[in-house]
């Protein structure tokens, strides 16, 4: 149940399919114009998402619930989305900067360093 | 492609502009080091301006060094202010209008421009891949942002990115990635909207279109990456000073949540030099409230090196020293403005000042002479002063020279005078086209001397003239041919070492004397030949010219010291000196001033040709004194003319001394030759055969009387 977790964006979607459930997909591509300015493809893309992760199902135009809101958030107290390096850049550019990953080492050096600001 | 070839030698000047700035701005920085980061950030925008603006402003404090463009020494072959276009065909039609075959037409502008093609091909390409990368990240940027919600007002939280980042241009949206907690999110709002507020977006926009332009440089690159970091920085400070010190560990720890993955910022969407999170803390771990002298004391630097770095040194390169007349063809003419192919192949663009009434209206496609009057600070020349001119060519350089310093000096009406000139040269450039060892534009540095003349009763008066360092520049054509295309003088008073120093190589000072003696023999020929009068009223005149410059002399010696020149002239027309001289002496009663400096003159020219002359001669005594006696003590007359002329012809001189047949006295015999295999007996069968009638060598005995020449 690894792929449960959900963006913010993606968790507000979420809710207002179970609130709205059982809804037609060409509504939830209205409310999100609405509510956030999506265009229809990004509804469906969002929608598309819940779907693969097994939170909802969609047959004939018409999106159910799949688990519930109170389930999900037993299961996952927080929408915490694990960081990760996209590393969309070509890599020759990243050499330019200083950009880079921080290391263990590095990030408790920085640790530290904060620590000492509170002082 | 032709208005680019024609930009690229701007941009180069403005990139190594641009370079010197960046290396003072890396000095700066460094002395920076402990101030607020926003004045190092500041001091990023010098750059920025000198890269993306090439307008430039002069002032005296300016430390712009002269650039190779700017001081003329790069080939000026294309100039920002060229329409290429209409240059390229005017060109064309140039050179078609001289009749020259199309195929040479082709062979120049090749020869001429292939370099620039491919360097400019390759600016293009280098650019396109910056468009393209950019326009491929941004579209990236674009498709991770759709998904996402409204926080409040412009602060919207996306799903898919990692770092925040403020996109859009007018109205600009702040984007947070979804792993921010309450805390951290509002200490990057207040960040990014700081960035807002000062514009970075746009900002950056702009420094990434510099480093579009000038992706060729690598000091470019380090100045985009190290001026986002003190953008970045500088942010990280206002932030602090806003929220007070105390939140600087809180505010760090927010770097460190947002370190892993990187940050983008201010709509450009290039992450490098950025999000450097380590930089960043340790630069807040050393913060501190600037003190009051701090701050006051960077203002002045960053201001100084603000006034400094942002004008242009009043160089040669904006001012126009001296005064410049251009040659060529008129290609353009309207109200306020006349456009010239000029001969050395630059079009220039010539804006009428006031007073322009005398600027004939239909000079278009013709040849014309062109006073460039001054140059403003965005390059524009101003003339007053147009006029047509023939076009004519010469084979040669010398005539060349000779034929566009008379046509300069000579606009008097006068057909009475008649203008002579002489150029000594100090230095001669050439300029070959790019990519071919033939040259095709000349230029000559050195002094015109000249001088107007009229006849008056049978002598040489002079008549206003000038001697003045002057620069010309000449156009070789295909032919071999030359045509004048700059004319250029130094202007007067304390203009004029101002001007020299600017225009002529540094290792040349013209000196206006050191040459005037050979160039006024040159102009006095010239003038002799001119108004076809002999040699004779020449020495006659410079004769009286000596007598009458007596009443300035304190006695007979000063006298000639003091007409040195003169002297020199006469010594110059040496054996037609000494026939005038003579033949003045065989007339009898020279005891006068005149026969005096006679004397002087002759004795002068005799010894430069090797003639001893009478010891212990007293000035005094008279010239026809001095006649007889040197008559008495050389026992015969040189005739002037034919020593010389012998002395010219025959390299050896010999004096044989015996005795001739048919006669009992020793006879010295002197004679020139052109070897030195000769024997007395040679000469005596040469007499011989004299006496016979038949002429073989001329030969003269020295014993007047018994002379032996073709003339006696």
């Amino acid at each position: 149940m690894s792929d449960l977790r959900m963006g913010t964006a993606e968790a507000r979607f979420a809710d207002i399919i179970w609130e709205k459930e059982p809804v037609t997909s060409g509504q939830l591509a209205q409310i999100g114009l609405a509510e956030f300015n999506w265009k229809r493809t990004t509804s469906h893309t969002v929608l598309n998402r819940l779907c693969d992760r097994g939170l909802f199902k969609k047959e004939n135009g018409v999106v159910t619930s799949l688990i519930s809101r109170e389930e999900y958030y037993a299961r996952h107290s927080e929408a915490y989305v694990e960081e990760t390096f996209g590393g969309s850049l070509p890599a020759f550019l990243a050499a330019f900067g200083t950009r880079k990953q921080l290391s263990d080492a590095e990030v408790d050096e920085l640790k530290k360093l904060i620590e000492g600001m509170r002082r | 492609m032709k208005e680019i070839m024609n930009f690229l030698p701007e941009l180069l000047r403005i990139n190594l502009v641009a370079s010197f700035v960046i290396l003072i701005v890396l000095a700066a920085r460094l002395i920076l080091k402990r101030a607020p980061k926003v004045f190092s950030y500041a001091l990023w925008a010098i750059v920025l301006i000198r890269l993306l603006i090439p307008v430039s402003i002069p002032s005296p404090v300016s430390v712009i060094p002269d650039t190779p463009a700017a001081s003329g020494a790069v080939i000026n072959s294309a100039l920002p202010e060229i329409e290429f276009e209409t240059l390229w065909d005017q060109k064309q039609n140039y050179y078609e209008s001289q009749n020259t075959s199309s195929e040479n037409v082709q062979v120049y502008v090749s020869r001429t421009m292939e370099p620039m093609v491919y360097l400019s091909l390759a600016w293009l390409v280098g650019i396109a891949g910056m468009f393209l990368y950019s326009g491929i990240s941004y579209l990236k940027i674009r498709k991770k942002v759709q998904i996402a919600v409204p926080l409040r007002d412009n602060i919207w939280i996306a799903d898919d990115i990692k770092s925040p980042f403020v996109i859009g241009f007018l109205k600009p949206k702040i984007y947070l990635p979804n792993n921010l907690g309450e805390q951290e999110q509002e200490y990057i709002i207040l960040h990014e909207q700081h960035h807002i507020r000062r514009l970075d977006h746009v900002i950056k926009t702009l420094a990434f279109l510099a480093l579009t332009i000038h992706w060729f440089n690598p000091l470019v690159w380090i100045a985009f990456v190290l001026a986002c970091k003190d953008m970045e920085m500088s942010c990280d400070e206002a932030v602090i000073c806003k929220l007070g010190a105390e939140v600087r560990a809180d505010y760090s720890a927010s770097l460190l949540t947002l370190a892993t993955g990187h940050r983008i910022i201010a709509g450009t969407p290039l992450a490098f030099g950025e999000g450097d999170t380590k930089g960043r803390i340790k630069n807040l771990a050393k913060w501190k409230k600037p003190a009051i002298w701090v701050l006051v004391l960077t203002i002045i630097i960053c201001l100084i090196l603000g006034v400094c770095l942002l004008t242009d040194r009043v160089s040669r390169q904006n001012q126009h020293v001296g005064t410049t007349f251009y040659y060529g063809n008129v290609t353009e003419q309207s109200e306020d403005r006349i456009v010239v192919l000029c001969n050395d192949g630059t079009q220039r663009i010539f804006y009428y000042e006031v007073g322009n009434e005398d600027i004939p209206i239909d000079l278009t496609g013709k040849q014309v002479k062109i006073r460039a009057r001054l140059q403003d600070i965005t390059g524009n020349l101003f003339t007053t002063q147009v006029s047509q001119v023939p076009d004519i060519r010469f084979d040669t350089l010398d005539e060349a020279i000779q034929n566009a310093i008379l046509a300069h000096h000579s606009h008097r009406q006068d057909q009475e005078i008649l203008d002579c000139a002489s150029f000594f040269t100090y230095s001669s450039e050439g300029r070959s086209p790019a990519g071919s060892s033939k040259v095709d534009l000349v230029t000559e540095y050195g002094i015109v001397y000249h001088q107007g003349y009229r006849l008056e009763g049978g002598k040489l008066v002079e008549d206003g003239g000038c001697n003045v360092p002057t620069v010309l520049t000449f156009r070789v054509d295909d032919d071999g041919q030359y045509i004048l295309a700059e004319y250029w003088e130094p202007r007067d008073g304390s203009y004029y070492p101002e001007d020299i120093k600017a225009k002529y190589p540094a290792f040349v000072w013209p000196n206006t004397q050191k040459n005037l003696f050979e160039q006024k023999i040159a102009v006095f020929n010239q003038a002799m030949e001119g108004f076809n009068v002999g040699s004779e009223v020449i020495i006659d005149h410079l004769i009286t010219d000596i007598c009458d410059r007596e009443r300035w002399a304190s006695g007979f010696v000063d006298l000639m010291t003091m007409c040195e020149l003169q002297r020199e002239i006469l010594g110059y027309y040496s054996t037609n000196t000494l026939e005038y001289c003579f033949n003045q002496f065989e007339n009898g009663n020279q005891n006068d001033l005149r026969g005096q400096v006679m004397a002087y003159v002759c004795s002068d020219i005799l010894e430069s040709m090797g003639q001893k002359q009478i010891e212990g001669w007293s000035w005094q005594r008279s010239g026809q004194d001095w006649y007889d006696n040197y008559l008495e003590h050389n026992e015969a007359v040189p005739d002037g003319y034919y020593v010389q002329e012998m002395g010219r012809t025959y390299k050896y001189k010999y004096e044989l001394t015996g005795k001739i047949p048919g006669s009992n006295e020793d006879t010295t015999i002197v004679f020139y030759a052109d070897t030195t295999d000769i024997t007395f007996e040679d000469v005596v069968s040469v007499l011989d055969g004299f006496d016979s009638g038949e002429k073989a060598l001329d030969i003269y005995i020295e014993d007047r009387g018994a002379f032996a020449s073709d003339n006696s």
